[in-house]
């Protein structure tokens, strides 16, 4: 909202702030300086102000609400622009109301002298709010919009049909508003219409159709207050954004509109001779009620954190306008003014007694008193930091990336059985949908790296994928690893060996891998393997399908929310006291398959049982013509020589050597 | 003893030849075994008389212990020779190649620094969805479904009008309060997505830093010394801040936050748009209707809650001039330039 220091002086004369001082009130009140321009108005020197007004405060989008507050911050009387009354005079109006979203119109149908100029002072100060003059009564009407905060349409009488009806539009029609703008409607508007065509869309902009030009001389003015929502709405879908839609998507106060009509006739009869000719038509079928707060005046040191006393704090709503009457001990009974909408609340009163009170005087350095609340921190943040401590150390950097991708690498990179979740309204369209796979940020910033010459990458990533099964949108944490293998040496072991350090430095062992059936689309499908703990599959590595540059980058991901679950099932102490020697024995078991390895190795360890298992692990592997050679290295642990022998012989299948 | 007092000569002799241990033993067998020539010689002291076992015996023991230690010597000195040489086959060079040291984002650095400050104040951590409920990112927030405060907000939606992107971090203060009972201190931070168009300055996917507080007392106050302890933690003791009147629908009274532009310096430029103050986030005490539609009693408990962007001032601080370089795309790390340890 703009605003002249010149008007605000007008309708608080005894205002000695200068501008400065005036644009730091409304700063740290809650009506934020976001533009001070040195400006000629009427003749003279003047300061244009930009105040950022918040949604709560739609009173303020006006002068007269801005000079409100700074009247009673100031404690100086305010000066409203002097109206005229309406005296009735003619026949009444043909009006119907039926549309349920209408708080209140009032209408009433004027002669108009609309050929006469506008006065250059008129124009000057719309053009201060982009505001293009366009004939007298018009530019009243803006004028008094900017002034009062309510907006007025002015119909051409000679260019009605029939009765003015509010109503819901039912049918899909075409408008060309005011500013030529063609509008295709679909039938859920809230318009004004005659007998057979659309005067305006309520709230937001009047249409070509009754528009009032120089040549006009019978007038009907209203000004109305609707349903907040229908009117944003109507903006939103229609992509029609103005002034009046801007105020009338807020709350309202419906008793403003006598003053603000009032007002409006007063600048027509003075400037374009308008004669009231029909009864003044009103509907107002529910006025507001009056608010009663009740205030514990406790409330204001409770909140605040310092003492105000019942005085100022009174003395400050008072000066607000309220009515303020004294309760019991140190409770008031608060009634605000009809304007002050977003005064609901004892809490809402607080606000108005601390912000006048200023938050310069909260002293601002004292920490609080350390109070000690439960903890509630999950241990996935903990892994997640953790990981990438074990990262950074082995030499990955850690990068960040969009969660929303595009559709054709989330589809080559997606390997999980779920499918994918898409934004609707994106405007970003390249990007509608939610990765389903960490791999996409890091394989296009390995593209990205490999652009500007990067060689030595490894690179990680710790954040959400997303995916739909039926009707659950599902996410989880995932972290990616990728690096580009260097000087044409594989890399797919180095990687896996990271990973590893990954999942057993969190306390998971028994890691083990099957070929993956469905690899990603990204993959080389002859080096793409699942990741599983157990039977549980937590993740995937592969070599990636070769880069245009001919260089191999490999990847792998992990479900760290999995991971985290399958902690809780773990023992995670490894500490336990040594007492007897350890015993390292070797097997090689030739098998045909890697299942069939991982099955037997399954079986020896539970064979030999964690209480006598220190170790085990597969030292070396060779491939003979249609088999496997796997050595496995077992140290067992609380057994002699001889029993940990015969363990070993018994559970590996071998026969006792013969001497 | 003449023929002995020679035998020592010829020990040296002897043991000056040989260059392994095994030699060493076999002379010694020579000489000091139970066949050798001086172990002999004192067996057969015992068949001369007394007079000259007196005369000679003492100095046949002497020149006994004068060879044993020859050969010690040379033992010594073969063992010394074996272990260097055993050292020398096996001697390592320093490597001059470096171990790679990976990097942090900047995003995970700052994340990190407020965290670290507020679990030393006894704040947890806390995170939840991305994916959003209408509920639970605007209702919850006190936010209705027809407030026209959603206009500051334009939502991202996967699913109108009940699933979307969080817009805010503000939703898990709304699940934390759903779930656990004050007293309540935590911070969460965590990504937000805006339905904005992608440029240089602003990005439909930033970070937001939220904290939340529930106690039996918590003011103004407590929230205006929480933040000045953060900033300094933040930007050192140099740092100049304010706090003025700001409205947001989940908080009453509302704060605006204000950190004075650290390009000019509280004169103005183009950085703080000519105003001096860069706004750091929201804050304020939780609107009763909050803790309420949690089911808190809003007598007995009240609080504060803050939301800070994070964005800005990583980019402030890694002079990164361009948003989207946050995200993926143009952000390296130079190679010889470690973090810094918190």
């Amino acid at each position: 909202m703009k605003i002249l220091y010149s008007q605000i002086k007008k309708l608080v004369p005894d205002l000695s702030a200068d501008v400065y001082e005036l644009g730091e009130f409304f700063t740290m009140t809650g009506l934020m300086m976001d533009g001070l321009t040195e400006v000629k108005y009427d003749g003279k020197k003047d300061w244009l102000l930009g105040l950022e007004v918040r949604q709560n405060r739609p009173d303020c989008l006006s002068l007269i609400g801005l000079a409100r507050e700074v009247s009673a911050y100031f404690a100086l009387p305010l000066v409203l622009p002097q109206t005229e009354k309406l005296e009735p005079v003619g026949p009444d109006l043909s009006i119907k109301i039926s549309a349920k979203e209408v708080k209140r119109v009032l209408a009433v149908q004027l002669s108009v002298n609309a050929g006469l100029p506008s006065p250059t002072w008129l124009k000057e100060y719309l053009a201060f709010y982009d505001i293009n003059s366009i004939n007298l009564p018009v530019d009243l009407s803006n004028y008094v919009m900017l002034v009062t905060g309510y907006t007025s349409h002015l119909l051409d009488v000679d260019k009605l049909d029939g009765s003015l009806e509010w109503k819901l539009n039912k049918q899909s029609n075409k408008v060309t508003t005011l500013d030529n703008t063609e509008l295709q409607l679909n039938g859920q508007e809230l318009v004004i219409s005659d007998k057979h065509k659309i005067l305006a869309l309520a709230g937001l902009v009047g249409c070509q159709s009754a528009a009032i030009s120089q040549a006009s001389t019978k007038i009907i003015v209203e000004m109305a207050v609707y349903d907040r929502f229908i009117v944003g709405e109507n903006s939103r879908r229609l992509a029609v954004v103005t002034e009046a839609g801007n105020r009338l998507s807020r709350d309202m106060d419906l008793a403003g509109l006598d003053y603000a009509m009032a007002l409006l006739y007063g600048l027509l009869a003075k400037h374009a001779g308008a004669q009231i000719k029909s009864q003044i038509f009103d509907y107002y079928p529910k006025p507001a009620p009056k608010r009663q707060i009740d205030l514990d005046l406790d409330l204001v040191g409770k909140l605040s954190g310092i003492e105000v006393s019942a005085e100022r704090s009174k003395e400050i709503l008072e000066n607000l306008r309220c009515q303020v009457q004294s309760g019991e001990t140190n409770k008031l009974v608060v009634v605000p003014p009809s304007d002050r909408l977003d005064l609901l609340l004892a809490e809402d009163l607080v606000d108005e007694i601390i912000r006048f009170v200023g938050y310069d005087t909260i002293p601002p350095d004292e920490l609080p008193k350390l109070v000690v609340a439960p903890k509630i921190t999950a241990r996935l943040y903990y892994l997640k930091d953790r990981v990438r401590d074990i990262l950074s150390a082995r030499g990955f950097d850690e990068i960040l990336s969009q969660p929303l991708v595009a559709t054709d690498l989330n589809e080559q990179t997606n390997y999980l059985d779920w499918q994918v979740i898409s934004t609707q309204n994106s405007v970003n369209e390249d990007f509608p949908d939610l990765r389903q796979s960490i791999a996409t940020g890091l394989i296009n910033q390995l593209l990205e790296f490999r652009k500007k010459n990067l060689e030595d990458i490894k690179i990680f990533e710790i954040g959400k994928v997303f995916g739909r099964q039926r009707q659950d949108y599902q996410e989880h944490e995932a972290l990616g690893l990728l690096l580009l293998g260097q000087n044409g040496q594989p890399a797919l072991n180095q990687l896996k060996i990271d990973l590893e350090y990954v999942v057993k430095f969190l306390g998971l062992t028994d890691i083990a891998y099957e070929v993956c059936q469905n690899s990603p689309t990204v993959a080389n499908p002859h080096s793409c393997f699942k990741i599983l703990i157990g039977r549980e599959s937590i993740g995937i590595i592969y070599k990636l399908k070769p880069l245009a540059d001919k260089k191999e980058a490999y990847f792998a991901e992990l479900d760290l929310s999995l991971l985290d679950k399958l902690l809780d099932k773990i023992n995670l102490n490894p500490a336990v006291e040594i007492t007897t020697k350890l015993i390292a024995l070797d097997a090689n078991l030739i098998l045909s398959s890697l299942d069939k390895f991982k099955k037997a190795l399954a079986e020896a360890r539970r064979s030999i049982g964690p209480n006598r298992l220190w170790a085990m692990s597969v030292i070396d592997q060779f491939a003979l013509a249609d088999k496997t050679r796997y050595t496995v290295r077992v140290t067992y642990q609380e057994l002699s020589d001889q029993e940990a022998k015969q363990l070993h012989l018994k559970v590996f299948g071998l026969e006792a050597p013969t001497n | 003893m003449l023929i002995m007092k020679d035998i020592i000569k010829q020990i040296k002799k002897d043991l000056a030849q040989v260059t392994d241990s095994s030699a060493v033993t076999a002379l010694w067998q020579k000489y000091l075994g139970k066949q050798g020539e001086i172990k002999l010689a004192l067996k057969a002291l015992g068949d001369l008389d007394l007079e000259t076992r007196r005369l000679e015996g003492p100095a046949l023991q002497q020149l006994a212990k004068e060879a044993q230690s020859l050969f010690d010597d040379k033992q010594a000195i073969l063992q010394a020779d074996s272990l260097n040489k055993d050292l020398l086959s096996g001697v390592e060079q320093l490597d001059l190649t470096e171990p790679k040291l990976g990097h942090l984002h900047p995003i995970t650095q700052t994340i990190r620094m407020m965290n670290q400050l507020f679990v030393e104040l006894g704040y947890s951590v806390a995170e939840d969805a991305e994916i959003e409920t209408d509920e639970f990112c605007f209702q919850r927030l006190n936010v209705p479904f027809d407030h026209p405060a959603r206009d500051m907000q334009d939502t991202i939606y996967i699913k109108e009008p009940n699933w979307l992107l969080r817009t805010q971090t503000s939703s898990v203060e709304a699940r934390i309060l759903d779930k656990h009972q004050p007293p309540i201190k935590a911070v969460a931070p965590g990504r937000v997505y805006r339905n904005e168009k992608v440029n240089k300055s602003n990005h439909f996917i930033f970070h937001h830093y939220q904290g939340l507080v529930v106690l039996e007392q918590a003011s103004l106050k407590d929230l205006f010394g929480t933040f000045s302890y953060l900033f300094r933690h933040m930007y050192g003791d140099d740092v100049v801040i304010r706090f003025r009147n700001k409205y947001y629908p989940e908080v009453e009274p509302g704060v605006g936050p204000d950190m004075q532009c650290f390009n000019c310096h509280g004169e103005g430029c183009a950085l703080c748009k000519g105003v001096g103050w860069i706004e750091m986030g929201g804050a304020g005490m939780i609107h009763p209707n909050v803790l309420g539609m949690a089911g808190i009693d809003k007598q007995k408990w009240q609080g504060f809650a803050f939301g800070l962007g994070l964005d800005r001032w990583v980019m402030a601080k890694y002079k990164i001039t361009d948003i989207r370089t946050l995200l993926g795309g143009n952000l390296g790390y130079k190679r010889d330039i470690n973090e810094n340890i918190l």
